[in-house]
């Protein structure tokens, strides 16, 4: 077996989001040391979310996912929940609500930001690093130019996607539920739907907070290993069977996957700027 | 402070805009702009708006809400500078580098956070209000209640949206046109992949997952009660008619909530008007409650532009009573049409006789943008709009 990406420089570097808290013993026999841990009822789109007792007992130096865009109820609630956790590194949060929740309570934890498609130039990241937030994720829809030349100017190590779906969509609505519901069919809170001209595939998730669309197939952005700046390669391992992030993490191919947009600049004018 | 906050695609839809009602337009400049495919405002354009709007005592903010890659940035600085020295009254944006910049040239227009934020929440509003925001336009997510907390709590300038169309996803939480399409929805260049057809193994038919507008008219009553300041009409791209129409509205809600004679029956058909005008339903979405499956349109629909814009008033001649009329669509001699526009009621009117421009009686007016004559009794005014009488006002009060 191909330890190579697993090597001594190399483990304290990937961050892997948990489907089950038996997984970490796995992911530690291959030398990875630092996980992530989706609160429930406060992370959306991810295969499973832990709540407090598990994230106290399995999060000693690992971080806490806080990915829901968070109403007013939710953020009141967050606040009772966040004083008991005990033991974690951090939290990666989506809301900057939740930032400022963690000053208020004066909480001695890395802050790490994680907006999703937001993070694309390192300007705006620099604003919020020197805002005091500890770290930031660089979104997925760049080239890896963009990304090497973000983290090339970043004030502070940046996290960044190297392995999962990846997340394309997020709605407070409860897509699956709607559509069950008006169909008449059972209610399952996971699909895969096709667009219909390009065939493009999407993986569908649901839970109360809302739905997650993510890309149909797995990003593999092993090219991206060798940037500097990087606090931890992200792996979202989240409908992937841990055999595969295993094999990922060996240096193997993984099928049905692709290098997102690493290689493909996407455009958004397509006038003539002389209109 | 109540204002009511209009789109405008360019110059033409401006001056309709407030013709209609509005206190406010947003525009888009030619770049760092969402809409990036629409034809948008020049420096010069946004000169002119500036000074159009100041004239009559109405404001102007230009969205700079593209979602910045490193390589956008180049110019950014000089162009917030230059819509300073225009004078615009302030800029929308989501991204946290043009707050910087702002802030770097001490400008003096205001700082309106766009819908593309995702606010949801007091704590976010706390941080968003220390770090120099004006205004926060909500989250179309936000429900009456989350409103309500985040103006007691932090007292800040809310701006919500009242009517038009809505994503599926939170504003700016999506990216499958870049995936779809490859273009890239936070930069401007959104398909609407929302709106597209998709097949599923759990259903044999192919559905959207495009959701129903939003519409607000039985809301902004309570909405004024609870705090929110400004009422925003979604959609740059839309047409004058259409401008006029949502305007006329919502001008028309919020002044009877003014003077306190707004009944169920006018909402009743502000309503209907306002489905009418957009081919499509609308609801109050998520303000009341979290939006189940009546909020979304599952199967694909052929949204086919109706014809009930019959023409634009370019003149209107007290002494022979004779109206000039840039036509839109079809009419003919017979035809019971309706006129509407600013600060007047609507009035209904039997097309008894046609003029072309030589002065010839003709039957029908049917080309594009020809120039037609109608003798009309009551007076109307430049900018008044005739379309299709399809519901009786008298019928619902």
């Amino acid at each position: 077996m191909d330890l190579e990406l697993v090597s001594e420089k190399m483990k304290n570097k990937f961050l892997i989001s948990i489907n089950k808290l038996s997984d970490i013993a796995v992911y530690k026999k291959v030398g990875v040391t630092t996980f992530l841990l989706p609160l429930q009822n406060f992370a959306v789109g991810y295969e499973n979310s832990f709540n407090i007792e598990e994230i106290n007992k399995y999060g000693k130096d690992n971080y806490c996912l806080v990915n829901r865009m968070l109403d007013c109820k939710g953020i009141d609630e967050l606040k009772n929940v966040i004083l008991q956790l005990k033991t974690i590194k951090g939290i990666i949060f989506e809301d900057i609500g939740v930032y400022e929740l963690i000053k208020e309570l004066g909480l001695n934890i890395e802050t790490i930001y994680f907006p999703n498609h937001f993070n694309t130039n390192y300007e705006s990241i620099n604003y919020f690093l020197n805002k005091g937030i500890s770290s930031a994720f660089i979104s997925n829809e760049l080239t890896k130019e963009e990304i090497k030349d973000i983290l090339n100017n970043a004030n502070k190590e940046l996290i960044v996607h190297v392995f999962g779906y990846n997340q394309a969509m997020y709605s407070r609505r409860l897509l699956l539920s709607n559509f069950n519901s008006y169909y008449d069919l059972p209610n399952d809170r996971m699909t895969d739907i096709k667009e219909v001209h390009s065939g493009h595939e999407f993986k569908v998730v649901e839970d109360d907070s809302g739905t997650v669309l993510y890309n149909g197939v797995i990003f593999d952005g092993r090219e991206l290993l060798h940037l500097n700046n990087v606090k931890y390669f992200y792996i979202n391992s989240s409908f992937i069977e841990q055999n595969v992030i295993i094999d990922f993490l060996n240096g193997n191919e993984i099928a049905n996957s692709d290098n997102g947009f690493l290689d493909k600049e996407t455009i958004f004018k397509l006038r003539s700027e002389t209109l | 402070m109540i204002e009511l906050l209009a789109p405008a695609g360019d110059l033409e839809r401006l001056k309709i805009a407030f013709l209609y009602g509005a206190d406010a337009v947003y525009i888009g400049g030619r770049d760092f702009s969402l809409r990036a495919n629409a034809l948008n405002f020049s420096l010069e354009d946004i000169c002119e708006a500036v000074k159009i709007a100041h004239k009559i005592n109405k404001k102007v903010y230009v969205t700079v809400n593209i979602v910045f890659h490193n390589k956008d940035i180049n110019g950014l600085l000089k162009y917030l500078q230059k819509l300073d020295d225009i004078g615009i009254d302030a800029i929308i944006f989501s991204d946290m580098i043009v707050l910087e910049y702002a802030k770097k040239l001490k400008v003096k227009y205001e700082l309106h956070l766009s819908t593309q934020a995702s606010t949801l929440n007091y704590k976010a509003v706390e941080y968003y209000k220390k770090e120099g925001v004006n205004r926060i336009v909500l989250a179309r997510e936000a429900s009456r209640e989350d409103i309500k907390i985040i103006k007691e709590k932090t007292g800040i300038e809310l701006e919500c949206f009242v009517h038009g169309a809505m994503c599926t996803s939170i504003s700016g939480r999506c990216v499958l046109s870049n995936y779809v399409t490859n273009r890239d929805s936070n930069r401007g260049g959104c398909a609407q992949v929302c709106r597209f057809l998709f097949n599923s193994p759990l259903c044999k038919e192919k559905f959207t997952i495009m959701p129903k507008d939003l519409n607000m008219v039985k809301q902004v009553e309570d909405m004024i009660g609870i705090g929110v300041n400004s009422f925003k009409v979604e959609g740059r791209m839309r047409s004058i008619y259409y401008i006029a129409t949502v305007i006329y509205v919502y001008r028309n809600i919020i002044d009877k909530i003014k003077q306190h004679n707004l009944t169920d029956a006018y909402i009743r058909y502000y309503v209907d008007i306002l489905n009418r005008v957009a081919n499509r339903d609308s609801i109050s979405q998520f303000y009341l409650s979290l939006p189940g499956s009546e909020g979304q349109y599952f199967l694909g629909r052929d949204e086919i532009t109706n014809k009930d814009f019959l023409g634009v008033v370019l003149d209107y001649n007290e002494l022979d009573k004779i109206a000039t009329i840039e036509q839109r669509n079809y009419f003919k001699k017979g035809d019971i049409v309706e006129f509407f526009g600013p600060q007047k009621e609507e009035m209904t009117y039997k097309v008894d006789k046609i003029w072309n421009e030589e002065n010839e009686e003709i039957e029908v007016a049917n080309h594009p943008q020809m120039i037609v004559k109608l003798k009309v009794m009551e007076k109307l005014s430049k900018g008044d709009m005739m379309r299709i009488k399809v519901f009786d006002k008298q019928s619902y009060l």
